[in-house]
């Protein structure tokens, strides 16, 4: 259970390992910063392009099909933490990418106001179709709060 | 029951392993709708035992997706929203940041193969 993405993409899965490991490439499309070694146990650097923050340590790495990190927000020492895992697999036309998260920790959302309750609770369709969470599509369960 | 504020941070993981079951998000739907309800209630309509029914209650309890008030011989079970409300937030914005990041990809990609078809 997890949020997963997946992008086919025309090209094939050596070019699309650079895309996720080489330097200028990942800068171009993961964050706006970033400092990534494609490299088990390396410690990392990400801006986002929401200026968020993260430190990350990369996982395994498996060259040309799967590179995975752990991530966290900068300075947030008991915030959220989660796994992110890019696996590539080859297709007729070119590659598939598969992006999985798995949130490891998942910090308490304190004070949402009602505006942002509502506009949740507009997104829950995307979310549950992602996590296939459907059965539980029932806006109450978050304007009961 | 309800869990410390501290042990929040532990569950995110083992409430999404406790979602992945669909007997269990179907139980956790209609307790949102009708709850609270208790097991007995629960099971009527389901092809599984007041007990198979309590078990999943009890996970559920165990990872502060549900909690449950005594009343009288009868234990009545509830949703608890905020759990999922955690969720919910972390999932919308990872959720729209992989969509940037994405989309970003896909552009360079298509620049990348239109080198390629150049080159």
């Amino acid at each position: 259970m997890a949020l997963q993405r997946e992008l086919d993409l025309d090209l094939d899965p050596e070019l699309v390992w650079e895309l996720v490991t080489r330097p200028d490439d990942l800068a171009a499309w993961l964050g706006d910063e970033v400092d990534l070694q494609p490299v088990e146990g390396a410690a990392g650097r990400i801006v986002d392009d929401d200026g968020t923050v993260r430190r990350l340590v990369v996982g395994e790495v498996d060259t040309g099909r799967r590179l995975s990190w752990d991530w966290w927000e900068e300075g947030d020492a008991e915030g959220t933490r989660s796994r992110v895992e890019l696996i590539l697999d080859p297709t007729e036309a070119g590659t598939r990418l598969r992006v999985v998260e798995v949130p490891l920790t998942v910090e308490p959302v304190a004070a949402l106001t009602p505006r942002a309750s509502a506009s949740l609770g507009r997104r829950w369709n995307r979310m549950l179709a992602d996590l296939e969470l459907l059965a539980m599509l029932r806006s109450p369960l978050l304007h009961r709060v | 029951m309800t869990v410390p504020r501290g042990r929040e941070l532990d569950l995110a993981g083992p409430r999404l392993e406790a979602l992945a079951d669909p007997t269990r998000r179907a139980l956790l739907g209609q307790l949102a709708e009708e709850g609270p309800l208790s097991a007995t209630r629960l099971a009527q309509g389901r092809p599984i035992s007041r007990q198979a029914v309590a078990k999943h209650l009890q996970l559920l309890e165990s990872v502060g997706l549900v909690t449950s008030t005594r009343s009288g011989r009868e234990t009545r079970f509830d949703t608890c929203p905020g759990a999922l409300r955690d969720l919910a937030g972390w999932l919308a914005a990872a959720s729209d940041a992989w969509d940037r990041r994405l989309d970003r990809l896909a552009a360079r990609a298509r620049e990348r193969a239109g080198e390629r078809a150049q080159g």
